[in-house]
């Protein structure tokens, strides 16, 4: 277990191994319930230990998608395009997670929801 | 999206005599064993009125419990954690679970049940009637020290 999201009574609603699921499962949360966004927190630990306080279920989104972003700053705008030219391909029109990962690495953060919304079609620029 | 079918299947276990007891921690909103109070904080998930969200959204026997901890020291450490949301949120917020800790031992011959995942944050689930879990608590403390 890597993630566990919480509620505000101490409960454990779910525990993810990884920063991805914990987010769609957070994000069907909120479409489902939009009031959930400050009732529900995000733990995340390391080797059975806690990493930090808890964040806020849209904090924790917003802060996965920054390190995301970071984690990819400093490649060449070359590897960019290879990877998404590629990813597109293998999805063939189905926005998995991969392709929204290397999608994050090319969008401002502000953007991305409207990248997530439409990929297929959307025209985007190429600045980190 | 994640499917469903990531969550664990139920795990509840029912305390019989082969396993005589077992010690849980649970938030509780009473200071002392003897207030008439304490039974209110053994209703279950569902009785209180709780959404069902996460996994128990797919296990609905789940909202027939209630959360514990198997440790009091995890126990302190979740109530660290939501003391910290709910100040984030509104600085003078009271915490609604309340502010103590009760030790619990569940004994066999009660129709106690649990259901313990083994994570690393201590979180468990239990089942049993109202008064007799309140019946059960043998000490609270203050969940802050």
């Amino acid at each position: 277990m890597r993630f566990a999201l919480i509620d505000m009574d101490g409960s454990t609603l779910d525990t993810f191994d990884d920063a991805s699921s914990a987010i769609a499962c957070l994000q069907e949360m909120l479409i489902d319930d939009p009031t959930a966004a400050d009732e529900i927190g995000v733990i995340e630990y390391r080797d059975g230990q806690r990493l930090r306080s808890p964040m806020l279920a849209t904090e924790f989104i917003t802060w996965s998608r920054i390190e995301r972003m970071q984690a990819f700053i400093g490649r060449g705008l070359e590897n960019v395009r290879i990877d998404l030219a590629a990813a597109l391909n293998a999805t063939n029109g189905d926005p998995s997670r991969a392709w929204i990962e290397i999608a994050i690495s090319s969008v401002k953060a502000e953007s991305l929801d409207t990248v997530l919304r439409d990929p297929q079609s959307h025209q985007f620029s190429l600045a980190v | 999206m994640p499917s469903r079918a990531h969550h664990v299947a139920s795990r509840r276990s029912e305390v019989t005599a082969d396993r005589h007891e077992l010690d849980v921690f649970r938030f509780v909103r009473v200071a002392v064993i003897n207030d008439d109070a304490l039974v209110d904080d053994f209703l279950s998930d569902a009785a209180r009125g709780k959404k069902a969200r996460g996994r128990s959204a797919t296990i609905p026997d789940l909202m027939n419990g209630m959360s514990a901890f198997r440790t009091l020291d995890l126990a302190r450490q979740r109530w660290q954690d939501i003391a910290a949301m709910a100040r984030r949120r509104r600085p003078s917020e009271p915490i609604k679970v309340g502010e103590h800790i009760a030790w619990v031992v569940l004994r066999a011959g009660m129709g106690f049940a649990y259901e313990d995942l083994g994570h690393d944050d201590g979180h468990m689930t239990i089942w049993g009637d109202p008064a007799d879990l309140a019946g059960a608590v043998v000490e609270i403390v203050p969940a802050e020290v």
